[in-house]
């Protein structure tokens, strides 16, 4: 699963730890994410989406 | 991981407990006198050890308190080892999973190779849990610190 993690963190400026520190994560995680080492929750996908003020569908997409 | 875990907090009980248990335990007799002969033997002096007189907690309690102590040594690991992280999630359970999952099968794997090696070898039961503990922590804590 690719997603967009990393593009909308840059377009608000975030560090991984800040982001992390504003969903309630480890930094760890975020970094998982976005190396997609980790495929996360829904409820966190959710968050997430919601924090960046994207859909969900945007945000992550499954690899062709 | 669905088993309920301990608060962050006791992560600094076990951490005492297991400091404790090391303090008494390492300068106990039986443990000065396997490090004297293990560093004589290494060395290549004569094992010609004067008589260790006991120390610390061991010299008021005598030697069966140092057994106490051996055990609130793997207690508290095992509390440092079932209480949660600062930052508790998805990724960090898969990661302890992941930890569990390759201690189990290492912990296996040496006990098959030792048995195979030497089918009478007897080694106490605390080497076994000391290695599991000591195991799971290490693998978590770089598998934690490599992202």
């Amino acid at each position: 699963m690719k997603n967009l993690i990393k593009v909308e963190r840059a377009r608000h400026n975030l560090t991984q730890e800040a982001l992390a520190e504003k969903l309630q994560v480890s930094r760890q995680t975020i970094h998982a994410i976005e190396k997609n080492k980790f495929n996360p929750s829904v409820t966190l996908a959710i968050k997430m989406a919601k924090f960046f003020k994207v859909s969900v569908e945007y945000l992550f997409d499954i690899e062709d | 991981m669905n088993i309920k875990m301990l608060s962050n907090k006791y992560k600094r009980i076990g951490l005492i407990l297991f400091i404790s248990g090391f303090i008494v335990s390492a300068t106990s007799v039986s443990a000065r006198q396997s490090f004297l002969e293990g560093y004589n033997n290494g060395a290549g002096i004569s094992n010609n050890i004067p008589n260790i007189e006991a120390i610390f907690i061991e010299k008021y309690f005598g030697e069966y308190i140092i057994h106490i102590f051996d055990v609130l040594m793997l207690l508290g690991l095992i509390i440092y080892m079932l209480s949660k992280e600062k930052i508790e999630d998805d990724y960090i359970n898969a990661l302890r999973l992941e930890s569990f999952q390759l201690t189990s099968l290492l912990t296996l794997t040496s006990a098959i190779i030792l048995y195979i090696f030497s089918a009478n070898l007897k080694l106490s039961l605390d080497v076994f849990i000391g290695l599991f503990l000591w195991v799971y922590l290490i693998t978590f804590a770089i598998k934690k610190r490599l992202y």
